[in-house]
């Protein structure tokens, strides 16, 4: 079997550096009521690292499984998911405040 | 074509489930955003979830079908590397996103205030180039 782990860790780089920008750029910005939204989004982004670094760290030590991938893979997916519409729900609700105030202008 | 009850079948397919739940409540909720800019945004966190829910399928297929060739297996790793750069490219957006509504809020300190003006000056020299 080929060298699997290249490819968490590729994947896992990525992840890590994509982290690293948003913290940087999110830190940045005042716009406190816009960037709540975009928070579930960043414990999204931090869940998907961590299930990328167990798998690396899972498949450096005994190998790939691809029945572990799909474990890990799904528990994580449909949890990031969620995170996921819960910051769309989030973005309609904000949505529904700036509409409201432009109405009461 | 079988499907046996085991942790990693049972995993994905309730992962199945709740994504594609997940993807109907998205797209309905994206459609009452209050601009085109924020949607364009939001969107994206969509477009990251379909992305998941058809990674997710493809690999139920593979146990649905009892396909497990090292192709197949390659074919869905290399998904997996695309769902890191489709989580990059979101979080570019939602930065762009975020640094735009800042600027129209006047929250950003001066100099990011001077830059973003001078980046729309550019855009907008280019677009009457181009027009």
């Amino acid at each position: 079997m080929a060298d699997y782990y290249y490819v968490f860790f590729l994947t896992s780089s990525i992840l890590l550096y994509t982290l690293v920008v948003f913290v940087f750029s999110f830190t940045k910005i005042r716009a406190t009521r816009v960037k709540d939204i975009f928070r579930m989004f960043f414990f999204g982004l931090l869940l998907f690292t961590v299930s990328q670094i167990s798998l690396l760290v899972a498949t450096v030590s005994t190998g790939f499984r691809f029945d572990f991938f799909v474990m890990v893979n799904s528990f994580f997916s449909f949890v990031l998911s969620i995170f996921a519409v819960m910051a769309i729900m989030e973005a309609e609700k904000f949505s529904r405040e700036i509409l409201s105030e432009a109405n009461h202008k | 074509m079988s499907l046996e009850f085991s942790i990693p079948n049972v995993l994905n397919l309730s992962a199945i489930l709740i994504i594609g739940v997940s993807v109907i409540y998205g797209s309905k909720a994206i459609k009452n955003l209050y601009s085109d800019e924020f949607a364009a945004t939001i969107n994206w966190l969509l477009i990251l979830v379909e992305a998941i829910f058809i990674v997710h399928l493809i690999i139920f297929l593979l146990f649905f079908f009892d396909i497990y060739s090292d192709l197949l297996v390659i074919f869905v790793l290399v998904s997996v590397i695309f769902l890191a750069m489709l989580f990059f490219f979101a979080s570019y957006k939602i930065i762009q996103f975020l640094e735009l509504y800042s600027f129209e809020k006047k929250e950003l300190s001066g100099s990011s205030i001077e830059e973003l003006i001078k980046k729309r000056q550019r855009a907008a020299r280019k677009e009457r180039r181009g027009s």
